[in-house]
């Protein structure tokens, strides 16, 4: 017990230290819980609600007959709904699958500002269920329900009237389905824009009623869980009458807000576990010096009697209770923000419900986990302090005691004049402090660079995607055309493939190219126009480069229709969204045996008029929308992460320093009693340091870009887009500029604590 | 060369204020090997601080040749201290990352006139040991190490704090014969502070300090050498 009140007593005599490690543990704590508390808060109500819906696992669309099948229907005098439902009869039974149709109606309203778009459905009985959130749904003809969304910004509750064209309805409900969890309604419109699109669900006579174009998209999800649905989808796609299969993975609609909570999962995860690195740093700082300064107190103790175990449980009260304090406020702090975050995650999503979802994983993931961990830690860090024979401790002789590598060093220093031989010997002599301060300030200035690189990251992969690009809009038809292709635009052969990797997750789409088209021209990261570079095999994309490890040279294997074929990587292309490759149309055609005059897309300036063969528009103002919309979490993740960066390696650099100076109290003392001037010792004793932190920066600098790219890969089958890693000289200059600075604010805070030694300091001891 | 006229030295500890140093007067002429004796608590140290320099007074004035440093600033002091004085103490406080001629040399960058470190080295006796890091040499030895650094500037005071404190009567006695060369041969005034009463055998002039005060100032007509010092 006695030990214990010592080791109390030595927490409150330091209160900085002991509040630095309490200031990591509580950012480290912090950072976790509020963006995995509002992460998983907002998966586990996603999943609960996709679960209770039987959200798809894919969507198809379906080719319309040909003329032999047009000439059986009228003979058999079935329609084309009924065609339809006889391929999905066979696909059922091929695959294994449960199907749906989700028909809708597109009803758009005008009322005198803006169009309003209500998107009428059929409710499904069998995949992608109605979710009420409040209220009943409709039994009558003049009751609907709506998106709550759309209610709140129109100012509307349920028991409103709503006008749709005249006809008048009463809101009786608002609901959520789960294939519009993010809620595109159109294919040349691929935005949700709450104030004026819904859903809208009625009775199915007034569903019937309406005189709007009716279209259907067969969705399904497979019987079994355990089948490869990467797999079964892609061979969906080939299977007659079938035009086009959509993993819900790769559906927009359903996976934007997995990508963005995988993505903000991995970045939590990493960051927090940046932090908690740190804190265990800074620890083993402030043990070392806690045990440097009292080693004839632990040599006495252990002389006595006491044993290693009751002495390391004393001193084990300032890591534990400063941990604990500092994870425990974090993690208040965290819950506290995590509920506003969890909402704001939400912003763009039609979700039914959202509040914060506190579980105890949270807790032990963000309170007891770090604090067992620096326990753990604290226990190793001094056991190696204070083992060994107490004499040792007592007789205090380690002070003078020179390291090997350290006196080896000095020796290589003989030549160098004396100012550098004083500097690094005293850099050298304790090669662990120096070791601690090269990691902490790397992880430091990794911070500091991985805000510089994510800083803009939204708009760095938007402009990479789109900035070249010469056309207004991506046009994919539903089936091959032959039309003619004008000036000005560019057509393009796309297939879904099915790559030769052990994981994919994200679903590779292929590109038949024009090798000279100016209309979309591809560029590498040097700025090289390799459009051209198809005729020599497959261009692939940064994206795809950096999440499977593939570099120009190496070969890829992809199956079209169950055919594999492989090609050698001719370039990089510089895009970072989504998985695309890109060859020769020619050369595709070919492989299909397709006729020399086949596309299935083209991109253009002019909005297809005739729209019979459309199976998607969009236009490039909305792609980038929708990309920017699709990494708005990551966007606001990063965002404090960059601000808590800037922060950190500040205050890191100034512990650090403070703790240079606390080393080195004794020779700054003796040097200012021998008649050194303060800005000769600051200058001997200072900046020391000041090559080894330009090192780290440096060093920072090539990890975190391998960093990135090796995470990338490993998260390449959730994340839909992998992070641009190109640090121009400027921004070097720029970061470095930032360390230095940080670095030279640190010494001049610590320049006080200097000149506030005693000169009497060295004659004590 | 040394002056002390009516300086009082205060510490206040928990609260209470606790006279260091009363009244002090007192005159050291220059090249004047001086023993200042007392016990535990008696302000010998005090006397050491303020009249290095290193510490400040509460009243009173401390000249030394013409410079009143009692009115210098702190980097005014610090000036001071390059110029005139060399420090040794008890514990040697060398620094453990140089070796032994690195050390001497840290002490002779401090004045244009100061002597070569080399030359220093060889004024202790220990020119063969210049590679050897403290951690390899006996108390006596660093100790030498820290007496060859104080005077490698060529100091014209030395002070010392119990220099031979932490040593034994052959190693002790072996320091005390440096500074007494050092004293005779460059006329380096001796500012020696120590409870050993034998040392006060080799001094000039010996100060007896009791409760901040000094009570009894005497000269020695005969000066013993250092190894005829007695011991305690």
């Amino acid at each position: 017990m006695i030990l214990i009140k010592n080791g109390l007593r030595c927490a409150l005599k330091k209160p900085v230290q002991f509040l630095s490690l309490v200031f990591f543990m509580l950012l480290s704590s912090f950072i976790f819980v509020s963006l995995e508390g509002a992460t998983s808060s907002v998966q586990y109500f996603v999943d609960d609600f996709t679960n209770q819906t039987l959200q798809e696992d894919f969507f198809i669309v379906l080719s319309p007959p040909n003329m032999e099948q047009r000439r059986m229907m009228q003979a058999k005098d079935r329609n084309l709904v009924q065609f339809y439902e006889s391929i999905i009869e066979k696909l059922e039974e091929e695959f294994n699958a449960t199907f749906d149709g989700r028909f809708f109606r597109d009803v758009v309203v005008d009322d005198g500002n803006r169009a309003h778009t209500f998107r009428f459905i059929r409710e499904t009985t069998d995949v992608n269920l109605t979710y009420v959130i409040a209220g009943e749904l409709p039994t009558q003809d003049n009751e609907i329900a709506i998106f709550r969304e759309y209610a709140n910004r129109n100012g509307l509750v349920i028991g409103d009237g709503l006008d749709i064209n005249g006809r008048l309805f009463t809101i009786t409900a608002f609901i959520a389905v789960p294939d519009y969890i993010y809620p595109i309604f159109s294919f040349d419109s691929p935005l949700f824009t709450p104030k004026t699109q819904t859903i809208a669900l009625s009775t199915p006579v007034v569903y019937d009623s309406l005189q709007e174009r009716e279209l259907v998209l067969y969705s399904g999800f497979f019987r079994e869980a355990s089948v490869d649905k990467s797999r079964l989808i892609a061979e969906i796609a080939n299977f007659p009458g079938v035009s086009y299969s959509m993993g819900n993975q790769a559906n927009v609609r359903i996976s934007t807000i997995d990508f963005q909570l995988s993505g903000n999962r991995i970045l939590a995860m990493t960051f927090s576990s940046m932090l908690l690195m740190m804190s265990v740093l800074v620890l083993i700082l402030i043990t070392k010096k806690r045990i440097t300064a009292e080693r004839v107190q632990i040599g006495v103790l252990k002389a006595l009697g006491y044993k290693e175990g009751a002495i390391i449980a004393s001193y084990l009260i300032y890591p534990v209770l400063a941990s604990f304090v500092g994870a425990l406020t974090g993690y208040f702090l965290g819950i506290g923000v995590a509920v506003n975050l969890a909402n704001s995650y939400v912003v763009n999503f039609v979700v039914p419900y959202v509040r914060f979802y506190l579980t105890f994983r949270l807790f032990l993931q963000g309170v007891i986990l770090p604090v067992v961990i620096i326990t753990l830690s604290s226990c190793v860090i001094l056991w190696s302090f204070i083992k060994g024979n107490p004499i040792n401790l007592i007789q205090d002789k380690n002070h003078l005691q020179m390291p090997y590598l350290s006196e080896k060093l000095n020796k290589v220093l003989t030549p160098f004049s004396f100012e550098t031989r004083f500097k690094y010997s005293l850099a050298f002599r304790n090669m662990g402090k120096l070791l601690t301060l090269f990691v902490v300030v790397f992880i430091a200035s990794a911070f500091l660079v991985f805000g510089f690189l994510t800083y803009d990251v939204v708009g760095g992969v938007t402009q990479r995607a789109f900035g070249q690009a010469n056309y207004r809009y991506e046009v994919k038809y539903s089936s091959f055309s032959t039309a003619e292709i004008t000036e000005g635009e560019t057509a393009f052969l796309r297939y879904q493939v099915e790559p030769d990797f052990e994981v994919v997750g994200v679903p590779f789409q292929l590109y038949g190219i024009d090798p000279f088209n100016k209309i979309n021209p591809l560029y590498a990261s040097t700025g090289e126009n390799i459009t051209s570079a198809t005729l020599e095999g497959v261009l692939i994309n940064e994206f795809i480069s950096r999440a499977y490890g593939i570099e120009v040279g190496d070969e890829i294997s992809f199956s079209i229709a169950g055919r594999m074929f492989t090609y050698p990587i001719s370039g990089i292309v510089n895009h970072f969204n989504g998985a695309m490759l890109y060859m020769d149309i020619n050369q595709l055609r070919e492989g299909q045996g397709l006729p020399s005059n086949v596309f299935n897309g083209r991109w253009t300036n002019d909005f297809p008029q005739d729209s019979s063969n459309l199976a998607y528009v969009f236009s490039m103002e909305e792609l980038e929308h929708n990309l920017a919309v699709g990494m708005e979490m990551i966007r606001v993740t990063l965002q404090i992460m960059v601000g808590v960066s800037v922060g950190l390696g500040s205050f890191m650099m100034i512990v650090i320093t403070n703790f240079i100076i606390e080393e080195n109290r004794h020779q700054i003392s003796i040097l200012k009693v021998m008649g050194y001037g303060e800005f000769e010792v600051s200058n001997m004793v200072l900046t020391i340091y000041f090559p080894f932190i330009l090192a780290a920066y440096l060093l920072a600098i090539l990890m975190v870009r391998v960093g990135i790219d090796l995470t990338m890969s490993q998260i390449a089958s959730r994340l839909p887009f992998s992070i641009p890693t190109d640090f121009n000289l400027l921004q070097i200059l720029v970061g470095a500029t930032v360390v230095v600075f940080t670095y030279w604010l640190s010494i001049r805070l610590s320049k006080i604590q200097l000149n506030n030694i005693s000169l009497q300091e060295v004659l004590k001891h | 060369m040394i002056t002390l006229r009516n300086v009082c030295k205060e510490y206040t500890v928990g609260g209470q204020k606790t006279a260091a140093l009363k009244n002090v007067n007192l005159d050291v002429k220059k090249g004047e090997f001086v023993v200042v004796l007392g016990a535990s608590g008696s302000g010998k140290s005090t006397l050491l601080n303020v009249a290095g320099g290193l510490d400040t007074v509460c009243q009173g004035e401390i000249k030394v040749d013409d410079h009143t440093i009692t009115d210098l600033s702190s980097d005014g002091l610090t000036e001071f201290r390059r110029e005139y004085l060399g420090f040794i103490f008890q514990h040697y406080h060398l620094l453990p990352n140089m070796t032994v001629y690195e050390n001497v040399e840290v002490g002779a960058r401090l004045n244009k006139d100061a002597k070569p470190a080399a030359h220093a080295l060889k004024e202790v006796m220990l020119e063969d040991q210049s590679k050897k890091f403290p951690y390899q040499l006996s108390g006596g030895q660093q100790q030498r190490v820290a007496i060859a650094r104080a005077i490698a500037k060529n100091p014209r005071i030395l002070f010392c704090d119990e220099p031979t404190g932490a040593l034994d009567e052959e190693t002790g006695k072996a320091v005390l014969e440096v500074l007494q060369k050092i004293n005779e041969q460059l006329q380096t005034t001796v500012f020696l502070i120590t409870h050993n009463l034998g040392i006060a055998e080799m001094a000039d002039k010996v100060i007896k300090m009791k409760s901040g005060e000094i009570v009894e100032v005497k000269n020695n007509l005969l000066k013993k050498r250092a190894k005829e010092v007695s011991w305690s």
